[in-house]
């Protein structure tokens, strides 16, 4: 009987189990139905964003400047090339690839007719498709013939890439995953995520990213694509071609950098914005960001809108039955404002004239070095740009961008992660890409735009405008310049008046003018405050309305002392994070708060000394005093002090010495330049001076900017320590030619049909006075006196052109970096200017400015006086010339 | 004593039963060419295997089943030599599995739990040392040597149905329920070592306990792989209405995410085509089925035929349990076929053989010897 009720104890189990299973069978089905019912629906659906075609951009005169288009890229799923594994059926010839599974490698066969030599089992041909000989490896057959995994030098060759260079990139795409992971690891634990699956989730998801496509040429040309796609012998096995919209730029080396590049995104912040935009569907790796010009002022617009398009499974099983389409709106076309054609032929009279003898060939190899721009005097549109040398933008720089941002971008949940492209195309760095392209200013910087040099000559008609408007008289009615002496002059013209110094560029008349005469401080409060309106010496490309930030090739510039605090703050957080050092800025009374000077290399040695008072002090609040000390000559000195916020007062009592040593940073400089007050560990102060040069636009906010006596005479003929562009001085001569109004440069007229609007200012100049300086640069191209006058042939100009020439002779110090010693030595580099305006009856007023750089002392009005009626004699040549209609939403 | 002569056997054989086994075997070829679609012609092979099945059920219903249990020692090394070559020789999609014979592929493991079942009978029908504490070791030991070569292969999901084979006779033959409490918390804390310690499981096995674990919880990507297969399954088995999609169109592209659907996962299916009507129908049957078994082992009274029957039982009882709960997300994914529906000659054959042992012992009639065993 006992044996009896356990067999029914081990039924009734049993009949419990059953039920249970049923219960649960029948809550699936009855209770979440709905829920599984969705969640089958998603299954047989897949969504894919669709990348919005990036507006693009059209000269003015209907060119295609930037446009997208479709390219095949290379791609590599590292996960299958590290399974290369082949072997081929000796009788039909049919191939076997090597795959992984979760605990060997086997080989799967591709069409083999004649599978059962190789070793299997029972159910043969019926199972042969729905579950491969998956079990079969050349090994464990003794049929299949192993082949050597695929010479892919060859395909190299193809590429113009160097042999293994495949093999590297596809080492380098594992190395940024597994920095991707690391990152996902990190997020993850700063989160507090201790979920016991936390590893399990990054292999998974390791392999996943090891699976994808992970691009590694940006461009294949498509007889190359053809060899991937066409592959059925596995040569290429991990290689894919998959489709994409890259950035073309039709006219190659036009104007880099006004219409800029793109590049993918390159920050977790990036990615955030977008998101926040578009939603988290539409961002995709390939997703692209503009990143200098236009393409980066004009990001929005030209961004466009992705589309989202739902698939579901064919018979096949295959995702191609389209269900929903929302497609991409493309993003809005920006007309310029610059003519192709006329900027064309202004790039090849550029170069004709910079590579004559005249000029000497700036470069090695007789390469030009130079640049032409061209403003409508009262809109401020950029009509001709030109500058040489320059560089081609199809060069893949759509995949450029800075490698020190390369973080991993990561999304919240973890699924979507990858790490920005570090690579030029998996090969060359940004900076190896600068570096080859030195010459000797780097390429990506805009020498019309973001090249500051001294203007020479040119600033004499501004100065001529800041002496008129200072409400002081001239100091010469009737100048005689002795020629010799200092400045030198060699007009050796007497009776000259304002006009006559203008016409024949005569240096001592300004010279003496902001140094000897008797109006000279006057003079000089009126010229600093006047060149500082026109934005001379300040970061170049805040002129231009379209740059939102340009690099500024000078290391000493404007800076706020919140900002370097700022900085320095950041190096704290990025390479001392465990220090955990806050800093506090304090300015005592008088302290300016901006000073003009070498903004990086001061908070690198802020951040070196709060590490030190933070050491040995033991706070991690740090106050740092800024006190102004002295200023005299050209320059102001401020005292740093560093110490634990909240020990002691301000600035320990000087005289008690620490006993500690001197910090490493402090060591360093001369004696009485550094020291310390007190104890560190008592709330005693680190301190170091730093004496900051006075120039225009650097001084104290609070002062009006000034010439310092010792400039005056520099200032005067354009030598320093005044910089402009050329941008700038266009934009400055437009003022002379439109009567006193500020333009702003800009080189989008519409953003598809909607014109652009941008601000003028109106200065306080007299027209009187206006005129006079108009007189005197018209006479330096219209009277046998002026400098302009001779060489060019003006008469071919159907406009009455004034203008200004001017040399600037700057020496050695110009761009050090870019010289070898030798020729830092000998080598001085001269700039030769013509800057001016023409204007005739119904056409737009043009302003311009040429530059050329070249090794000689040849006159401005050899080279690019002579290049600017060259391009105004084209420009009216090209019919735009004329007055177009008032835009319409224009603030005046 | 004479043995019955096979006209005597075929004529008191349970014919009900072995019917119940035919019938649930049609039922899995009709799943198998439902799971196979138009492409796959799974259902005319796993049609063969059931033929070929019901044939080795009759002869081994002509083998007095006495000379089988007669014989343990025989099958048992045979069992172990199979299991070793296996880990020799091996061969599998992911795990080393099957052994390939010419054109054909068997695989030992199911194999062994029907061969496990015979050793412990004869050995429990001869000795009584189980009863005691320190003799319950050679019945373990038993069972642990090809447990372990099965987890070698590595095949968990009949390496663990090894153990309630053991435990299930061990306690219907009338051990101390006190020791086989103790073996089994020893058993738990062994599984539970077997997890943490690294190195002892292949981490995809560890992957689908977590899967299982994680089910409800955010971890997409666990849900997207390991655990794709049960989301999988529930979504089959949630999707269905109560009286079914059929065979046909819808019920294939319902089906198409589900791998393993013709094997381990085929009870989707089932209820996929015929709803839980015809699920519940097929959980009578399983029911029947294994209650016919049980009446065998109390209808007869020799020991190890009762053993046999009660072995046999427990191996459908516990493989149609497991498989079930782990297709609906109840228990941690396993390599467990379901017996007589799941596609794959090895467990048919089996099958079928377990069941002509059971209907061996129920056509048999050995003298009475008064009170029946284990009583």
């Amino acid at each position: 009987m006992r044996f009896r009720r356990r067999l029914l104890l081990l039924y009734l189990v049993f009949c419990v189990g059953l039920g249970v299973v049923w219960l649960r069978a029948s809550q699936l089905q009855l209770l979440d139905g709905d829920a599984w019912a969705a969640a089958a629906r998603k299954m047989r659906q897949h969504t894919e964003p669709l990348e919005a075609r990036r507006g693009a951009i059209i000269s003015a005169d209907g060119k295609i400047l930037a446009q997208d288009a479709h390219v095949f890229q290379l791609a590599v799923s590292c996960w299958e090339w590290q399974r290369r594994g082949r072997a081929r059926c000796p009788d039909c010839r049919a191939m076997y690839f090597e795959r992984g599974t979760n605990l060997k490698r086997i080989y799967i066969p591709t069409r083999c007719a004649c599978a059962r030599y190789a070793q299997r089992g029972g159910s043969g041909e019926l199972q042969r498709d729905a579950y491969p000989r998956s079990d079969i490896t050349p090994e464990t057959s003794g049929r299949l013939e192993r082949l050597p995994d695929g010479d892919l030098s060859a395909f190299e060759k193809a590429l113009e890439l160097k042999p293994g260079e495949l093999a590297r990139r596809v080492g380098r795409r594992i190395d940024e995953i597994d920095a991707i992971i690391a990152a996902m690891e990190k997020a993850a634990r700063a989160k507090g995520d201790s979920s016991p699956f936390l590893q399990s989730r990054l292999d998974m998801k390791r392999q996943d990213l090891l699976m994808r496509p992970n691009v590694i040429v940006a461009r294949v040309a498509p007889e190359v694509a053809r060899l991937v796609l066409t592959d059925e012998d596995g040569r290429y096995r991990g290689l894919r071609i998959v489709d994409a919209l890259r950035r073309h730029y039709p006219q190659g080396n036009f104007a880099p950098h006004v219409l800029g590049w793109t590049s993918q995104l390159a920050s977790r912040a990036e990615y955030v914005a977008l998101v926040k935009r578009y939603g988290e569907a539409a961002i995709t790796p390939s997703t692209r960001v503009g990143r200098r010009g236009l393409e980066k002022s004009y990001n929005a617009p030209l961004h466009g809108t992705p589309g989202r398009r739902t698939l579901g499974r064919d018979k096949d099983g295959q995702f191609t039955k389209v269900l929903k389409d929302k497609p991409p709106r493309p993003g809005r076309t920006l007309y310029s404002s610059i003519d192709l054609g006329v900027s064309r032929e202004a790039e090849r009279i550029l170069g004709e004239i910079g590579n004559s003898e005249r000029t000497g060939g700036y470069f090695p190899g007789g390469l030009a070095s130079a640049g032409f721009v061209m403003l409508d005097a009262n809109t401020g549109e950029i009509l001709v740009w030109a500058e040489t040398p320059s560089f081609d933008l199809n060069k893949d720089l759509d995949t450029l961008y800075d490698v020190d941002d390369a973080e991993p971008i990561i999304d919240e949940d973890g699924l979507r992660a990858w790490r920005p492209r570090g690579q030029l195309d998996g090969a060359l760095t940004l900076e190896a890409w600068q570096q080859g392209l030195v010459v000797p200013v780097p390429l990506t910087l805009s020498r019309n735009g973001q090249v500051a040099v001294e203007p020479g000559s040119t600033m004499k008609p501004f100065i001529a405008l800041a002496m008129l408007s200072s409400g002081r008289p001239l100091p010469f009615q009737e100048f005689t310049c002795g020629g010799r002496g200092k400045p030198y002059c060699h007009c050796h013209r007497s009776n000259l008046d304002l006009e006559g110094a203008i016409c024949s560029s005569c240096n001592r008349y300004f010279a003496f003018s902001l140094r000897d005469s008797k109006y000279w401080p006057h003079y000089r409060r009126s010229v600093g405050a006047f060149i500082d309106s026109l934005g001379f010496g300040q970061a170049p490309t805040s002129e231009c309305a379209e740059w939102e930030k340009g690099q500024w090739l000078w290391p000493w510039i404007d800076f706020e002392l919140a900002d370097v605090t700022a900085r320095a703050q950041a190096i704290l957080r990025e390479k001392h994070a465990d220090a955990g050092i806050t800093l506090t800025l304090r300015l005592a009374p008088g302290t300016p708060a901006r000073v003009g000077g070498n903004r990086d290399r001061l908070a690198a040695k802020l951040a070196k000394l709060a590490v030190w008072t933070g050491k040995h002090s033991g706070s991690r609040t740090l106050q740092l005093g800024v006190a102004r000390e002295k200023a005299e000559g050209s320059s102001v000195t401020l005292r740093f002090g560093m110490r634990a916020a909240g020990r002691a007062a301000w600035f320990a009592l000087p005289g008690t010495r620490a006993s500690q040593p001197l910090p490493r940073v402090l060591a360093a400089m001369p004696a009485e330049r550094r020291g310390i007050d007190g104890s560190i560990e008592q709330g005693g102060t680190a301190w170091f001076r730093v004496a900051f040069p006075k120039r225009v636009g650097r001084s104290d906010p609070q002062e009006p900017p000034v010439i310092l006596p010792p400039d005056g005479r520099n200032v005067a003929i354009g030598q320093g320590p005044v910089v402009a562009t050329p941008l700038q001085l266009a934009r400055a001569v437009a003022l002379i030619a439109n009567g006193g109004v500020l333009v702003e440069p800009h080189a989008v007229r519409a953003i598809g049909t909607r014109r652009t609007t941008f601000e003028r200012r109106r200065l306080p100049i007299e027209a009187a006075h206006l005129d006079r300086v108009r007189s005197g640069m018209w006479a330096v191209v219209n009277t046998p006196q002026g400098t302009a006058h001779r060489h060019p042939r003006w008469r071919d100009v159907p406009a009455e052109v004034s203008g200004k020439t001017g040399t600037a002779q700057v020496g050695k110090s110009w761009r050090p970096w870019t010289l070898t010693k030798e020729e830092q030595q000998e080598i001085g580099p001269w700039h030769h200017w013509f800057v001016g305006f023409a204007e005739a009856p119904g056409q737009r007023t043009v302003a311009f400015a040429c530059v050329f750089h070249s090794r000689t002392e040849a006159a401005a009005g050899l080279t690019s006086a002579p290049a600017a009626q060259q391009i105004l004699t084209q420009w009216y040549a090209s019919g735009r010339s004329l007055q177009p209609a008032a835009p319409a939403g224009r603030k005046r | 004593m004479r043995e019955m002569t096979l006209s005597e056997r075929l004529k008191s054989a349970d014919w009900l039963l072995l019917g119940l086994g035919v019938l649930l075997s049609f039922v899995g070829v009709v799943a198998v060419e439902t799971a196979g679609g138009e492409a796959l012609d799974y259902g005319s092979t796993q049609m063969r295997w059931m033929v070929l099945g019901v044939v080795t059920c009759l002869l081994m219903l002509a083998v007095p089943y006495r000379w089988v249990v007669q014989f343990r020692w025989l099958w048992y090394v045979g069992g172990l030599a199979l299991l070793l070559l296996v880990l020799l020789v091996g061969s599998g999609k992911s795990a080393g599995r099957w052994i390939s014979v010419g054109p054909f592929r068997m695989q030992p493991s199911e194999l062994m739990k029907l061969i496990l079942v015979i050793t412990l009978a004869g050995y429990i029908r001869y000795e009584r040392s189980y009863r005691t504490f320190r003799g319950l070791a050679t019945p373990f030991v038993i069972t642990l040597i090809p447990f372990m070569l099965i987890m070698k292969q590595p095949d968990l999901g009949t390496a663990l149905l090894l153990l309630p084979i053991l435990f299930t006779l061990l306690y219907v033959s009338g051990a101390n329920r006190k020791h086989l409490l103790i073996v089994a918390g020893a058993g738990m804390l062994a599984a539970l070592t077997l997890y943490f310690t690294p190195g002892l499981m292949n981490e995809y096995q560890k992957n689908r306990v977590r899967a299982f674990l994680m089910q409800g919880s955010n971890e997409t990507d666990l849900l997207r792989s390991h655990n794709h297969h049960i989301h999988n399954s529930k979504t089959v088995v949630g999707t269905a209405s109560i009286l079914g999609h059929g065979t046909g169109e819808e019920t294939q592209e319902s089906l198409r995410n589900l791998s393993e659907r013709h094997s381990d996962f085929i009870f989707p299916v089932v209820i996929h085509a015929f709803g839980l009507a015809g699920a519940t129908l097929l959980f009578m049957l399983y029911l029947l089925f294994i209650g016919l078994i049980l009446r065998t082992a109390l209808k007869v009274r020799e020991p190890s035929g009762r053993l046999l029957a009660v072995g046999v039982a427990s191996i459908f009882a516990c493989q149609t349990v497991i498989n079930l709960s782990m297709t609906l997300g109840l228990l941690p994914i396993v390599g467990m076929p379901l017996p007589f529906l799941s596609y794959g000659g090895s467990s048919l054959l089996t099958s079928f053989a377990a069941l002509g042992l059971v209907l061996n012992v129920g056509s048999d009639h050995p003298v009475e010897f008064g009170r029946g065993d284990f009583d």
